[in-house]
């Protein structure tokens, strides 16, 4: 490893030169940031993989489970499994997709899943990610990256090779297909993961299409091309669901295809992910997993989630209140990072504020213990120095679901600090996984 | 049993030519137990393709595109239908209509309001729940005064209560959060209604899982002589036209309607 972490100026360099960036809006103004990146890899070992792997099998197909039954027939609501009303009152539940199958009954074939790992080595899920999840194609391009620098540390080391990525999301979207071509939309440059965009493009052999690029016509959905308009069989969207449609959702959107809900809703196309997964990956819902694993595959969930306190219960409730200083709290409201606080960092009376909130409408929110994760060593000219890590895993259901064998490690950028989305401003690592 | 004869005709007239012009219609009145459509018509102008499809509230939709430069669109829709509550069958309510929307979230002053309605007695006892609805449609009716041109249709519930006016969508949606907060499942209804010179909009509870029908602007319980086109939580998932077009111009929009009773010929 270290012929490779001699490389890291150069490979840094390269990423740049290849417009390995991702965006980010901060007080209404575009901003195009590198995201840096640590040679150093996250090591994971077979065997450690192969658990990790069967939780994550068993999570998802759980949560594919769940997105077809609450917008379907409910049953996990009338056995008294999950409240009603975390499932009704998420604002990712869309009511425009209650009774509507997806293509095969698959809602989630791209999942994002964010482990953190403890001092002890215990994993845990931090999050569940099934809307549209992204960063796989950064330890993807940084991985072909250093193999160029540094061919020897892939001869001399068992990793597994991640380059497989394009094909399996192309089997993905294959599985699917209603019929005619498979595009990426994205909502254009300007997006915060563009540079992913028009990588997975090329690596699936997908289309690329911005809006525009794409109309629906009784009932099908059209790319227009140079010489003639080809019929569209999937769409692997890179927007969220409230644009996707302005006829459906919000209608100001102009980044979406109009009436292509009616294509979907037709059966003559597929949208990956489905629209409506808000309802299964919401902060409120997230409490749940474990049991519905065990609800409908009726296995005891192998991966376990942060001990977490939903304040709706009454018990729960108590223990947050009692315990507010010690734990981390989150708004089921906001994403990415945003809507997370540890209580122990604010002032009395930010605290006592949120203490309030927290009482007034307990629904909102939800509560953690802080778990205290591994850090990892990052290389830096003056040293190396330890940063908190977490690892997104995506995890893809096709035929069947399997899940990628790497990840993106993703570090905060001072030391201490457990916050480590892309948005907050940390760098990311390649993630080995070791064939034995 | 009645039959009526309903014709209901939408024209926007564009200041300046609009292109790629998607829509969705719900200007048709959808069959149900209740509801038989004998005969019905939808004309486009100028002419557009368009494809008949149903929502998840099992709404019939007119779904369609005009890509070329059109400076407006009308919609004329017509039919004869029978109305018949003989037919009534039960009906398990989604759980999505015991909850409340942005449009219809209740504030301190609206919950006190639905507070003061009282409680249903018994939910499975018939009788009570349909005077539990007629007792929350005479309080709303009672409370609010008609007044059109006070409020849009991004009102709130909340808001038109507090301005206490309003017309039938803000009169619903007032009701609506009540029978929620009473723990009565409620939907939104717009619709055509004999003796309305627009289009109309009231509101259905679920009593003992039959749908019945309260118009809290006419006070009211709603009988044969309403045709409903779309039903939903609220106002937003029953907009007769949706569109999504290019083009930076005003709109003014021509509405003309008319429910008569059926004469045979």
């Amino acid at each position: 490893m270290e012929s490779l972490v001699s490389h890291t100026a150069r490979i840094n360099d390269q990423l740049a030169r290849y417009g390995v960036k991702f965006g980010i809006y901060k007080n209404g103004v575009f901003n195009e940031r590198l995201f840096p990146f640590d040679a150093i890899a996250r090591v994971i070992s077979a065997d450690e993989w192969r658990g990790l792997e069967r939780g994550l099998i068993q999570r998802v197909d759980a949560l594919n489970a769940f997105l077809k039954d609450v917008y379907g027939p409910q049953e996990i609501i009338h056995d008294g499994v999950v409240p009603e009303d975390f499932v009704l009152s998420s604002p990712g539940y869309l009511a425009s997709c209650i009774g509507l199958m997806p293509p095969k009954g698959i809602y989630s074939h791209i999942s994002g899943i964010d482990l953190v790992q403890s001092r002890e080595g215990e994993w845990f899920v931090l999050e569940d990610n099934l809307r549209v999840p992204s960063g796989a194609s950064y330890p993807l391009i940084a991985r072909a990256l250093c193999r160029r620098c540094s061919p020897d540390t892939y001869r001399q080391n068992d990793i597994v090779d991640n380059r497989g990525y394009g094909s399996m999301l192309r089997e993905v979207v294959d599985n699917v297909n209603c019929g005619g071509i498979n595009v990426i939309f994205t909502p254009g440059r300007y997006n915060a993961a563009y540079f992913e965009h028009s990588f997975l493009a090329e690596q699936t052999g997908a289309v690329l299409a911005e809006a525009g690029d794409l109309y629906v016509e009784n009932e099908y959905v059209y790319y227009r091309g140079f010489e003639k308009d080809q019929r569209v069989g999937a769409i692997y969207r890179r927007i969220s669901d409230e644009y996707l449609d302005p006829t459906t959702f919000l209608p100001e959107s102009v980044i979406g295809i109009p009436n292509v809900m009616s294509a979907y809703r037709a059966g003559n196309v597929a949208i990956i992910n489905a629209p409506g997964n808000g309802a299964a990956d919401d902060k409120g819902i997230y409490y749940f997993v474990p049991k519905m694993v065990e609800y409908y595959l009726g296995e005891k969930a192998l991966l376990q989630n942060a001990p977490t306190y939903l304040p709706f219960y009454p018990d729960d409730l108590a223990y947050v209140m009692d315990n507010f200083e010690r734990l981390v709290i989150k708004d089921t409201a906001e994403a990415g990072g945003y809507g997370v606080v540890f209580a122990s960092n604010m002032d009395s009376e930010a605290r006592e504020e949120l203490r309030q909130k927290v009482l007034t409408n307990p629904r909102r929110w939800i509560a953690q213990e802080i778990v205290d994760f591994t850090e990892l060593p990052v290389h830096l000219a003056e040293g190396d120095v330890l940063r908190k890590a977490d690892l997104r895993v995506f995890v893809l259901t096709g035929h069947e679901t399997s899940v990628w064998p790497s990840g993106l490690t993703r570090y905060s950028r001072e030391a201490g600090n457990a916050i480590v989305n892309s948005s907050q401003g940390g760098g990311f690592k390649d993630t080995w996984i070791l064939s034995h | 049993m009645k039959l009526l004869d309903y014709s209901f005709s939408t024209t926007i007239d564009f200041s300046s030519p609009v292109r790629d012009h998607y829509f969705v219609l719900r200007c048709m009145p959808s069959p149900s137990h209740t509801l038989r459509v004998l005969a019905s018509n939808l004309v486009i102008e100028p002419e557009m393709r368009y494809v008949r499809q149903t929502d998840s509230y099992g709404n019939l939709m007119a779904v369609g595109r005009k890509a070329e430069e059109h400076a407006r669109i009308g919609y004329h829709s017509s039919g004869t239908v029978r109305i018949d509550f003989n037919w009534a069958q039960p009906d398990v309510p989604h759980p999505i209509f015991r909850h409340s929307t942005p449009l219809t979230e209740p504030d301190t002053a609206l919950f006190a309001f639905a507070d003061h309605l009282g409680t249903v007695e018994d939910p499975y006892d018939v009788n009570a729940v349909d005077n539990f609805c007629l007792h929350a449609m005479s309080g709303v009716h009672e409370t609010m005064v008609y007044a059109p041109g006070t409020t849009t249709i991004a009102t709130t519930a909340a808001e038109a209560f507090a301005a206490g006016r309003g017309v039938c969508q803000d009169f619903s949606h007032i009701l609506i959060a009540a029978l929620r907060q009473a723990g009565v499942a409620a939907r939104y209804v717009s619709g055509l209604a004999l003796g309305e010179g627009q289009t109309h909009a009231w509101v259905e509870a679920s009593v003992d899982n039959f749908w019945y029908g309260y118009d809290p602007t006419r006070n009211q319980a709603v009988d044969e002589t309403y045709i409903p086109l779309a039903r939903g939580r609220d106002w937003s998932d029953c907009p007769v036209e949706r569109g999504s077009f290019v083009g930076l111009v005003d709109q003014i929009q021509t509405v003309h309607m008319s429910v008569k009773e059926h004469v045979e010929q």
